[in-house]
């Protein structure tokens, strides 16, 4: 089937409750929806539920939205949101004592499958703001409020998320 | 004039450049790699259950006004044919007079059991045009309706006929005991005389009756001996 691009015209067409093209719109952003949900998640059943509620929400408030080009960012703040609300019970913040002492040399190439793997390794917490922020480019201070944290414990759980990934990187490589 | 501050220098390890180049490999690595991080691709069958979802949510929306809408429509048709049968009647007290003055008036005839029926029970003028009429009436009182008397006392068949009982003779005190009474008494169901001697207006002799004493008090002795009293 042939893909309809991500334009006004398609945007119109599915604020206007056209199926067809609120198909296209599922097509041209399941994978980027589904991923940020299963790298929150780290759980394929929930990271699908997390989906389907989203497009859901999309469909349905799509008419309020003032600036239908900012309907991708749109779609990823609900995407986040969903997601950090499932996982709230699970998401803990580990204090700055925990963190692993990465002093180890670091000195090998890797990949962004492995680098994918790594960031699925992570706990929750820091997971959570490592994804918002280095993945999908969110600020501090936005990161922060979704997730319902100070902005320094966003940045804090940045530090320690890029080190625990330095060192599961390095234990990978040497597995 | 510059003054020059002599501070002491301090030098770092020898590693350092190597840590600074690898860091600053992690780094370039992480942010070269994170923009080719691999798309995770969902179930083929989450289309299906999110347009489930919205045919659900489409169809709740659209009952609740449907069914105000019905509700209200129906509100009006019964109104409507409440008032067409007649059952719902206006007050001439609130039209005004200027429309009643222009209305003819009809001479209404005198107020028969029949047609007081036919004003209480409205459906019985289905066939004929309702017309809103003032009442001229003379409010005459009219004539009671003559209702047979029927005798609600109690047949003489079914009331049991006075009691003939024999005449007494007159009582005669005895001059020896002026307080003896003499009491009879006519018992009407079995029309059988019972007559009790009663001595002494205060006196329990009765209670001496073996029939009045309990079991207990019939076995239990008695101080007091025996007493015969001969008159």
């Amino acid at each position: 089937m042939k893909q309809t691009p991500l334009n006004s015209k398609l945007i119109s067409q599915v604020i206007l409750n056209d199926r067809q093209a609120q198909f296209q719109l599922f097509e041209l952003t399941k994978k980027m929806v589904y991923s940020l949900a299963y790298r929150v998640l780290n759980d394929e059943d929930e990271a699908h539920d997390v989906l389907q509620d989203t497009y859901v929400e999309v469909f349905q408030n799509i008419q309020k939205l003032s600036h239908p080009e900012a309907l991708v960012s749109w779609m990823k703040t609900i995407t986040a949101r969903k997601a950090i609300q499932r996982n709230k019970k699970r998401l803990n913040f580990e204090t700055l004592d925990q963190v692993e002492d990465s002093s180890d040399d670091f000195e090998s190439w890797f990949d962004a499958e492995m680098l994918d793997q790594a960031i699925l390794s992570l706990p929750d917490g820091a997971r959570a703001v490592f994804v918002l922020i280095a993945v999908e480019g969110y600020p501090h201070k936005e990161c922060a409020e979704i997730l319902g944290i100070s902005e320094n414990t966003s940045k804090s759980q940045y530090s320690y998320a890029k080190g625990l990934l330095r060192t599961r990187i390095t234990n990978l490589l040497r597995a | 004039m510059q003054m020059k501050k002599n501070w002491k220098e301090y030098s770092p390890r020898d590693n350092a450049w190597e840590k600074i180049m690898q860091k600053q490999d992690f780094d370039a690595q992480l942010e070269r790699n994170l923009k080719k991080l691999p798309k995770h691709n969902p179930s083929e069958f989450v289309w299906g259950r999110i347009e489930q979802t919205l045919e659900k949510k489409k169809r709740g929306l659209i009952w609740p006004p449907f069914l105000i809408a019905a509700s209200l429509t129906g509100l009006f048709i019964l109104a409507f044919y409440l008032i067409q049968q007649g059952a719902v009647v206006l007050d001439s007290e609130q039209i005004p007079d200027e429309i009643l003055a222009k209305t003819p008036m009809i001479e209404q005839e005198e107020p028969t059991v029949q047609n007081k029926l036919k004003e209480v029970l409205p459906f019985e003028n289905e066939s004929k045009p309702v017309k809103r009429v003032k009442k001229v009436l003379n409010r005459e009182p009219t004539s009671p309706i003559q209702v047979p008397k029927t005798d609600l006392t109690f047949s003489r068949k079914l009331a049991t006929g006075p009691l003939h009982l024999e005449p007494r003779n007159q009582y005669i005190p005895s001059e020896s005991d002026p307080r003896e009474t003499y009491h009879r008494v006519a018992i009407s169901w079995g029309l059988k005389e019972k007559t009790k001697l009663k001595l002494g207006s205060q006196s329990n002799d009765w209670l001496n009756n073996d029939d009045a004493l309990t079991a207990q008090e019939k076995t239990k002795p008695t101080k007091n001996p025996l007493k015969f009293i001969i008159k």
